[in-house]
């Protein structure tokens, strides 16, 4: 009986597996929480843009980004502090998320580097 | 390093490959071959096999939340269960698209249980259990056996590559059926009594 012994065909049906495997992670793990965090985001804009004014905050931070990062930053903190506990919230349920969205899309990259290399390892 | 992860056993290899698939690499390379070889022995076709092969390692990922370690069943013989059903369903396939297509030993066919039966673990060393059985027979019961059963020649065949009747073919397939039945049986006893 024939016996599955050229390397170059086992290397390819290992990949093609492999492949799949990903693919099946990727939509059970990683899309959910994707699209999860991609919705969270959206709403929380929706929010800050409700109860912000957008362009004026633009406007000035353009004003002081003329003055320098640290001109720059510190309108930013200002303007933070003195918002009120609504945007606060909003504007760090923003932060977070995206934290978490850049963590997933990092794994994400990362796992398919890693099973890349086991895959040709053979 | 690599050599823990060599030391890992299957199912904590399955349940690391659940949070990262690149776990899985490790049992594709322990069974990646095996699988070929048990599924050429079903379908006789290497471009089949790999894909029953590679549908089969999809499963295993799939369903590896259903598996549980329970008593006496290990992955090995879970993941053999899922490769002979994947097996089966493309042999049927086959055997639909192109009904002269005849590669499964029609033995054990013939044994597989109802549609959707988990019990092909047990089956899948029936063609080493029949062979085994086959080569304690007398050489011409033998061979009408093989070539009726295992080559799924005609009658007509048959009667011609051993200069035989039909009437003196039926009565040997017959005798040799009881006589294979017979010994089938005294072999398991044997196993049993050895296990």
């Amino acid at each position: 009986m024939e016996t599955p012994t050229n390397p170059t065909l086992r290397q390819f049906l290992k990949n093609r597996i492999l492949w799949k495997v990903y693919t099946m992670w990727f939509l059970r793990r990683i899309v959910p929480l994707i699209v999860l965090q991609v919705a969270a985001i959206a709403l929380a804009l929706q929010i800050f843009a409700k109860n912000v004014f957008v362009s004026m905050v633009f406007r000035n931070a353009a004003v002081a980004s003329e003055q320098g990062y640290w001109a720059f930053l510190g309108y930013l903190w200002y303007a933070f502090l003195n918002t009120r506990p609504l945007v606060q919230v909003t504007v760090l349920v923003i932060l977070g998320v995206v934290a978490l969205l850049i963590r997933d899309v990092v794994r994400m990259v990362m796992t398919y580097a890693t099973l890349k290399v086991r895959g040709d390892r053979g | 390093m690599m050599d823990s992860q060599h030391e890992m056993k299957d199912e904590e290899v399955l349940r690391k490959a659940m949070e990262d698939p690149s776990y899985f690499s490790l049992l594709v390379d322990r069974y990646e071959d095996a699988f070929l070889r048990k599924a050429m022995g079903v379908v006789h076709n290497r471009e089949e096999s790999e894909d029953i092969v590679q549908e089969t390692f999809t499963k295993i990922y799939r369903y590896a939340g259903n598996f549980k370690k329970q008593k006496g069943i290990e992955f090995k013989s879970w993941a053999y269960k899922i490769l002979m059903n994947t097996s089966f369903t493309h042999y049927q396939k086959l055997k639909k698209s192109n009904a002269n297509t005849e590669y499964l030993d029609p033995v054990l066919y013939e044994d597989k249980p109802e549609e959707g039966g988990q019990d092909f673990a047990v089956m899948h060393d029936a063609r080493q259990a029949v062979n085994e059985v086959i080569t304690q027979m007398p050489e011409y019961f033998a061979r009408v056996l093989k070539l009726y059963y295992l080559e799924d020649k005609s009658y007509a065949d048959i009667c011609k590559t051993e200069k035989i009747s039909l009437p003196t073919l039926k009565m040997r397939l017959f005798r040799a059926k009881r006589l294979f039945e017979k010994l089938s049986a005294e072999t398991e006893n044997q196993h049993g009594n050895t296990h």
